[in-house]
């Protein structure tokens, strides 16, 4: 999974912007996340295209910055997880 | 000032015509009233490349309407497109840039998987956002818990949302579903986004309204009765959900109301009914406290006592709101409008809130992208 980081002011996104919204300068570079800390997940019952059925979204604490990514595990608030990134989009899990 | 002077709907529900087909039934009643004084079209939908293959919806409106010549335009301001619709047609009549404008609101999502459609809907999300699997149900169910654990609500608070616009729907001929559901019911049923259930969430909906606005100083050659625009308010937040600092609070929600009710020169003490945006049935907890009608934290216990029943201080979703009278997307805003007109004019029936005189409506874009709120005063 990656994120954003203004190069000049440093402050990090998770969305993509040309301009900072901070600075106002533009040029952001990507930073690789691997991990994070629970906040809260939703398990989904019913599922958007092209996802698999059953999978909790997991809403966690990266450095400061909320990442969303999913999973098939139970998690709870507090738990260390591990980021990677499958042909979907970012998955999770317990550390 | 412009004045809703009509109105005209379909049933919401899962229909067999085309998009095309839905949008006229909706306005050729006021076309044959009308036709020779409508001066511009504007056409509410959000989805109709996506659902029915079709662009450019306003121009094949006009034409099977005939009134080729009348200017149109199509508005898309995905959930939020029917408000958006309203503000920009009371605009055109301020500006005196147009006279009186047709507004049709319509959409047609029926036909697909729930999973396509949960992945047309979540097209809206911002991608880097969307590649987690979250949808707009999703979004709810974050929403949710947040409220439940941060304001001490009981889970029962939200499912009483969803009984009570089912009752409100029971009452509105129009409403997708027609039928009462118990407290049991809605938490026996089954979970979409834990811990929402699905009777807590709109249903996917075919269906089109629609309003004939006009300047204030011709109104009464429409209409002895219609509901006035006294005041708009619209309002964006950042569609980043990761940006957000809270998720039980709407700040596009605050914004547009406080800003319509002050062009409308009334308090929230004054409003009779209102129609808000309840996709889910936390939302309209959230809305009816960021819209100002209760403090935060405590519009559940507003819906817990009964105040925002018909007959209640606040009458909420009179109509059945999104839950109950479905949410074809590009018509709910402008169903919302035209039931606060229904209502302001004495004409809502069965669902009549008593002596209403000033209204309310909230159309919300996305999960809180953008709001427009409309303050209404009865002519009559």
């Amino acid at each position: 999974m990656k994120i954003y980081r203004c190069r000049n002011c440093k402050n990090r996104f998770l969305v993509f912007r040309f301009i900072c919204p901070s600075c106002g300068m533009t040029g952001l570079e990507t930073v690789p996340v691997i991990k994070g800390k629970v906040i809260e997940t939703v398990m989904l019952k019913a599922t958007p295209e092209p996802f698999p059925e059953n999978y909790s979204v997991v809403k966690a604490d990266s450095d400061g910055i909320i990442v969303f990514c999913r999973t098939l595990e139970r998690l709870q608030k507090g738990d260390e997880i591990m980021i990677e990134d499958d042909d979907l989009g970012p998955v999770c899990s317990k550390i | 000032m412009s004045v809703i002077a009509d109105a005209s709907l379909t049933r919401f529900g899962k229909r067999e015509e085309t998009l095309l087909d839905l949008a006229c039934e909706s306005a050729v009643p006021l076309v044959k009233k009308y036709s020779q004084d409508i001066d511009f079209i504007i056409v509410s939908n959000a989805y109709s490349g996506e659902y029915n293959d079709v662009s450019g919806l306003n121009n094949l409106i006009s034409t099977r309407l005939s009134l080729d010549d009348v200017p149109s335009i199509r508005v898309d301001n995905t959930s939020g497109s029917g408000g958006s619709s309203i503000m920009v047609a009371d605009s055109l009549i301020r500006s005196s840039s147009a006279r009186n404008v047709l507004v049709i609101g319509a959409e047609k999502m029926t036909g697909f998987p729930t999973k396509r459609s949960t992945r047309i809907i979540a097209s809206l999300l911002q991608p880097e956002e969307r590649s987690s699997g979250m949808s707009l149900p999703s979004l709810g169910a974050f929403m949710a818990r947040s409220y439940l654990s941060e304001f001490g609500a009981p889970r029962e608070a939200i499912a009483r949302v969803a009984v009570k616009n089912h009752h409100n729907g029971s009452l509105n001929p129009y409403a997708q579903f027609q039928s009462e559901i118990s407290l049991e019911e809605v938490m026996n049923s089954k979970i979409i986004a834990d811990p929402l259930r699905i009777y807590e969430y709109c249903p996917i909906s075919d269906g089109a309204v629609s309003l004939l606005l006009v300047p204030d100083e011709n109104a009464k050659s429409f209409s002895s009765s219609g509901a006035a625009i006294t005041g708009t308010g619209y309002s964006s937040s950042t569609s980043s959900i990761s940006s957000r600092k809270s998720i039980t609070t709407l700040d596009c929600v605050k914004r547009s109301s406080e800003m319509a009710l002050r062009y409308g020169k009334i308090t929230n003490n004054d409003v009779d009914v209102a129609e808000l945006h309840d996709m889910t049935s936390v939302l309209e907890i959230i809305e009816s406290e960021d819209a100002g009608f209760f403090r935060k934290g405590e519009g559940w216990k507003a819906v817990m006592n009964g105040d925002t029943d018909i007959g209640g201080t606040v009458p909420i979703n009179t109509s059945g709101g999104l839950n109950s009278k479905g949410h074809p997307i590009g018509a709910s805003g402008v169903a919302q409008a035209a039931e606060i007109y229904q209502q302001l004019s004495g004409k809502a029936e069965k669902r009549q809130v008593q002596n209403a005189h000033y209204g309310f409506s909230l159309s919300m874009a996305g999960f809180g992208n953008s709001a427009t709120a409309i303050v209404y005063e009865g002519l009559s």
